[in-house]
């Protein structure tokens, strides 16, 4: 049972189906939902409902979720999950590069669904600039710039300092090779996709067991890259 | 019959009849000339061997004959009278005036002069049918030529080209098959010669008697002959020069040539019709063995969820009324939604399968190549794959060295799942996988020295009952399941994994590894030119803080 207290989640989505069940699932996980069918009611619910996560829908009748994302990230922080069909990694980015923090593909199970909803609430809950970010024996001083893992101290060239702090200062949230590029080396060179691909494999090899299977720098495939959130 | 002083052409390569030599108008003078020039050879040899009147009328005869058969029914009737005259001016007495002074003369005279018609009409009539036989001779090579063609011909578009080819040698000029489009209008399938460049008012022309009973036309300009089979108009032969500035001869040899042509445009057709037949006959069946098999594959796991729901809703609404039967206990019910939720999944990975395979396959897909670490597409396989691994031992061997590969990272690791899922369904569980990776070398051919990585072969083995021998390479085959299969898979993953290979300009083959189990081996090659590796890659930390 819902109370007044339990996070607003506001769902742009047009297919009736996917509604009900989202409406089943996330009432009885403790969400209150607010639903919009429509571009236009979804920018109207966001700022009437004030909603604490938005899963919006990418394909809807009255115009693209894209666009309605950078609407609302003109005035609006609120974490935003896109909801997309597969095998539409450019719409992903995209959606991405907008302003939403996180994608899931369709179809998807509940439980995905809600670790993911979770988990862009803490981060928008989390005072940013803590100055220590630990995730499992991965140790980052953001302060003092160092890198421990379990006891070990790690030895990292300023960029792969730099895309790990990124990646590590936003757990679980997908960043795209966009992002990263343009935070790591500048506005200039968010072209060169194989730079950061050649760093992130040098980081996996300093912090991952197995670079082959990486416990920690997840690669969303075409996307971007991921901190494993182990909150 | 040879007659002196003319040879025969060879008739292996008979003069195109419409092409004659000299014009005729010089011929004729020269003709003339030529049969006096006899008469006065015979008065110099008469006069030279002091022959007696008898001689001398056999000697004027000789040449009348020879002009005959040499020149022709003037020239010789020139040299008969030629000859009544210079013999009567030279030998007969008195010489050297047109006297007679005995009347038997005038009857010798007579004689000379319808021997002289009688033998140049038959020499003529024998010339004529030797002209004839020769033309025809060479007819009937021309036609051979064609006829040779045309069977060599495999489609209308060659046969067409030879019977163009053809008819502008006949006619020494141009030529063209043109067919009727699907608009109504004529499409032109072969030429020959200098280009025709037909009108617009010419086609329409020619398209204009081509309707109801189609017959051969002319204008200032051209000739045209329908090519028609059965009563059905195939196409049409137009030639350059017009019908009145060819000979009879050629114009006859175009009609044969027409029946030959419309003859093997028809077969092509023919044959066409039933190539077409045959693919849509083909294409037909691949697509109902898709239907078959996808349908089958659909409506398991839907009657599965839908049986598996069903149970559940009836019992929950038994279970409001109890006594009333129907009510499953908790660990069925646990069992009736796993199977939901396992056959959802099932269908999703099919429709997936066959959106993947189908994209593949008609090349709508755009192949987005990066590069990219191998490393980088073997962990999001591996990951995607983390449920369904679970607990088995996977090896990966990818050596650190190993180059950038320009691939599209979704692709090939949609297709490293396919592999992965593919060794885990056929291998008993626990039994390890294994992934290897190696650059593939090759000396680059201009220095010797220098090797050149062409290629990145990626190798995923298993432990497991390996390939049935024989169907190594049918393993890629859509709807192909091996025989351990069992209920699940559609047989499309390998099907898919092949298609990204190629995709990529590389291969995926499949091999039984010496000790047991299946081997999977994919080589990417390694396109275009990589990029320049980051200019900071080993710099400190601390070091320079903004790399260009």
């Amino acid at each position: 049972m819902t109370t007044a207290t339990d996070p607003v989640v506001l769902v742009v989505e047009d297919e009736p189906q996917m509604r009900r069940f989202l409406r089943a699932s996330l009432t009885s996980h403790g969400f209150r939902l607010v639903e919009a069918g429509t571009a236009k009611e979804a920018l109207a619910l966001a700022t009437s409902g004030s909603p604490e996560v938005i899963l919006l829908d990418l394909g809807l009748p009255d115009g693209d979720g894209i666009a309605l994302t950078r609407s609302l990230r003109e005035w609006s922080s609120v974490p935003i999950i896109v909801l997309s069909a597969r095998g539409r990694e450019s719409d992903k980015v995209e959606a991405l590069d907008a302003g939403s923090d996180d994608y899931l593909t369709k179809p998807f199970g509940v439980n995905e669904l809600l670790a993911r909803m979770r988990a862009a609430l803490r981060r928008a809950s989390q005072p940013s600039g803590a100055p220590v970010i630990e995730i499992g024996a991965l140790r980052i001083d953001l302060a003092r710039r160092e890198v421990t893992l379990g006891e070990r101290e790690l030895h990292l060239t300023p960029n792969e300092y730099r895309i790990l702090a990124l990646l590590a200062r936003n757990p679980g949230k997908v960043l795209t090779h966009r992002q990263i590029l343009k935070e790591v080396w500048g506005p200039t060179h968010v072209g060169e996709t194989h730079y950061l691909r050649v760093y992130m494999a040098q980081l996996r090899r300093k912090i991952e067991a197995d670079p082959a299977r990486p416990e920690l720098l997840i690669t969303e495939p075409s996307v971007g890259y991921r901190m494993r959130d182990r909150g | 019959m040879r007659l002196p002083g003319r040879r025969a052409p060879s008739s292996a390569a008979p003069r195109p009849p419409g092409a004659s030599a000299p014009p005729r108008r010089l011929t004729a003078a020269r003709d003339y000339a030529l049969a006096a020039a006899l008469v006065a050879l015979a008065t110099g040899i008469g006069a030279a061997a002091r022959m007696q009147l008898p001689e001398l009328v056999m000697l004027y005869l000789l040449g009348v004959v020879i002009a005959a058969a040499r020149f022709g029914r003037g020239p010789s009737l020139l040299a008969a009278t030629l000859s009544i005259v210079v013999f009567d001016f030279f030998f007969i007495p008195p010489t050297f005036t047109f006297t007679v002074s005995e009347d038997r003369h005038v009857l010798t005279f007579a004689i000379m002069l319808v021997v002289g018609l009688l033998t140049s009409g038959l020499t003529l009539r024998i010339r004529k049918q030797e002209q004839e036989a020769r033309a025809s001779e060479g007819r009937i090579a021309t036609l051979y030529q064609l006829s040779r063609d045309l069977t060599a011909a495999v489609d209308a578009e060659q046969a067409a080209g030879a019977t163009a080819r053809r008819a502008a040698e006949i006619c020494a000029g141009a030529a063209a098959v043109l067919v009727p489009d699907a608009g109504g209008g004529l499409l032109t399938l072969a030429a020959s010669g200098p280009d025709l460049a037909l009108t617009g008012g010419e086609r329409e022309a020619i398209a204009g008697t081509l309707g109801g009973a189609p017959g051969p036309g002319s204008t200032e300009r051209l000739t045209w002959v329908p090519l028609s089979s059965s009563g059905e108009l195939l196409g049409v032969l137009v030639l350059a020069p017009p019908s009145r500035a060819l000979a009879r001869e050629p114009r006859d040899l175009l009609d044969a040539f027409a029946r030959l042509a419309a003859l093997a445009l028809e077969r092509a057709r023919l044959a066409k019709r039933a190539e077409d037949a045959a693919v849509r006959a083909h294409t037909e069946e691949t697509r109902s063995s898709l239907l078959s098999a996808v349908s089958h594959d659909l409506r398991t796991p839907l009657a599965a969820i839908t049986g598996a729901a069903t149970t559940l809703r009836d019992s929950a609404a038994a279970g409001s009324a109890p006594g009333d039967g129907g009510v499953i206990d908790p660990a069925q019910r646990a069992d009736l939604l796993d199977t939901i939720c396992e056959e959802a999944e099932r269908l999703e990975r099919l429709v997936r399968n066959l959106l993947d395979l189908t994209r593949l396959e008609s090349g709508a897909l755009e192949v987005q190549r990066e590069w990219i670490p191998l490393e980088e597409i073997v962990g999001s396989a591996l990951m995607r794959l983390e449920a369904r691994l679970h607990g088995r031992p996977i090896r990966t061997d990818l050596p650190a060295d190993l180059p950038l590969i320009p691939v599209d990272a979704v692709l090939v690791e949609q297709a490293l799942v396919n592999l992965l899922e593919n060794a885990a369904k056929y291998t008993p569980a626990g039994s390890e996988i294994a992934i290897a990776a190696r650059a593939d070398q090759q000396e680059a051919a201009d220095s010797g020295v220098q090797s050149v990585v062409q290629s990145v072969v990626i190798e995923i083995a298993d432990r497991g009952p390996g390939l049935p021998p024989g169907d190594e390479a049918r393993v890629f085959d859509k709807f192909f399941r091996g025989r351990n299969a069992g209920p699940t898979g559609a047989g499309l993953g390998l099907a898919i994994c092949r298609g990204v290979a190629h995709a990529h300009r590389g291969t995926l083959s499949a091999a039984n590894r010496s000790g047991g189990g299946a081997l999977f081996r994919l080589s990417l090659p390694l396109i275009g030119k990589p990029p320049a590796p980051p200019p900071d890659l080993e710099a400190a930390l601390g070091a320079s803080e903004t790399p260009s």
